[in-house]
């Protein structure tokens, strides 16, 4: 924390005494438009709506859970054919063979293009995984009530949040090479069937993400409290 | 209000902070003081608009390789990919860097219309809504990164020319970004809720 945030932090601290959630008072805030609403008594079938946008409120994003974990899932298993079969196919003066994400990276390493290469890797090998097993991380947490620092989690969770674009960053470079390099037998770039599982990768890990609920980490902090 | 991440309660009107406020228990960003946002907002999406059509038809690069000039535009590479197959990428790239892009400066540009000319349109819940669920979609800074290693990639194979639509994109992303930076979301539903004609 800078200078700056420690001014404005002592006086946002002021109103912060209270140490109630929202949900605690019955107050749910409207995934549209984040009008507090007061939560009615409901039955099972019955839902909230916001006051003010109509939207349906609900304390917590529904199946957080189980929704985040079904799109993991398919992320990981969509991993493996992403980086296994080719994405890409440069043909130079007749020559060239099918790269994957990972020959790819080797391939310009070799010709001492390191910057690129590293931006490539962080994009497209890195990026994914971190986002993937961040989140399992934070599934795990929630299942099994770790007593991990929930605000640490929220700011993993802020991260992976920000980072996950930047892994279309390989299949935007594919679809400007595809075009920029194409002349016929002497030198051309096709794409692979490995990018279409990359484009899947990056779409399942992004909604992923935003299937997923941080509060429920701090829930479980107010579960303790309840309990001691 | 409370905390979007942490469901902390907060007393709203004691947000003084000029610059931001964040929450005290989780540190996530709750407010952001925006001056001047809807004439900004207008202002940068109405000029992001006039570089949209250049940047997307007209040539951003070439690559001559032994005489053989080539030329790179946004909607040629999402042609090709279509060309060769790979419609689902395709897609996704043309969604990404052109389809969400536009959708973002016309939203923008009809919220902050409406804001301006102090009309509380039925359509505008909606809009903000929509706008929410698309922002994160848009990705034209991801794609200024690709067409610089395409840039540094292919500058050793043949006689590279970065042509005029290089800087319309440019523009068109800097000034996008800036109708970004200064949209006020909760400014939005602040005004659409003082202005309610059916309560």
């Amino acid at each position: 924390m800078s200078m700056v945030y420690g001014i404005l932090l002592v006086k946002i601290e002021l109103m912060h005494r209270s140490n109630f959630t929202a949900k605690q008072h019955a107050l749910a805030l409207c995934s549209g438009c984040h009008h507090l609403v007061k939560m009615p008594v409901l039955k099972t079938t019955q839902l909230a709506r916001c006051t003010l946008c109509g939207e349906t409120v609900r304390y917590r994003k529904t199946h957080a859970i189980s929704r985040t974990w079904a799109l993991v899932i398919t992320g990981f298993m969509l991993l493996i054919p992403a980086n296994v079969l080719p994405i890409m196919t440069v043909i130079y003066f007749g020559r060239g063979d099918p790269d994957t994400i990972m020959s790819g990276v080797i391939h310009l390493a070799q010709t001492d293009m390191y910057p690129i290469a590293i931006l490539i890797f962080v994009a497209s090998v890195f990026v994914p995984l971190v986002k993937l097993i961040g989140l399992i991380v934070l599934l795990l947490v929630v299942q099994f009530k770790l007593s991990l620092n929930a605000r640490q989690c929220s700011v993993m969770y802020r991260m992976i949040e920000f980072i996950g674009r930047w892994s279309m960053l390989d299949l935007f470079i594919i679809s400007i090479l595809v075009t920029l390099v194409d002349r016929g037998a002497i030198t051309s770039v096709t794409a692979g069937p490995g990018a279409t599982a990359f484009a899947a990768v990056v779409v399942t890990t992004m909604v992923a993400v935003s299937t997923f609920d941080v509060r429920l980490i701090w829930d479980l902090r107010e579960e303790c409290h309840d309990r001691g | 209000m409370a905390c979007h991440d942490c469901d902390l309660l907060l007393r709203a009107g004691e947000i003084s902070a000029k610059r931001q406020a964040r929450c005290p228990r989780c540190g996530a960003v709750l407010y952001r003081h925006k001056p001047h946002s809807v004439d900004r907002t207008l202002a940068f999406s109405l000029a992001g608009l006039l570089f949209y059509v250049p940047a997307n038809i007209l040539p951003v690069m070439s690559l001559s390789i032994i005489g053989n000039t080539q030329s790179n535009t946004l909607l040629m590479g999402v042609v090709r990919l279509w060309q060769q197959g790979f419609w689902w990428m395709a897609l996704l790239v043309c969604i990404c860097s052109m389809v969400i892009p536009l959708i973002e400066l016309l939203i923008l540009i009809l919220i902050s219309g409406a804001l301006k000319l102090n009309v509380n349109y039925a359509f505008l819940p909606k809009l903000t809504k929509w706008h929410k669920v698309i922002s994160g979609w848009a990705m034209l800074d991801v794609y200024l990164l690709g067409l610089v290693v395409a840039i540094v990639k292919t500058s050793d194979i043949g006689q590279l020319v970065v042509e005029p639509a290089f800087y319309y994109f440019l523009l068109l992303l800097l000034l996008t970004l800036g109708a970004i930076y200064n949209y006020d979301e909760h400014g939005v539903w602040h005004f659409i809720s003082e202005n309610r004609t059916d309560a």
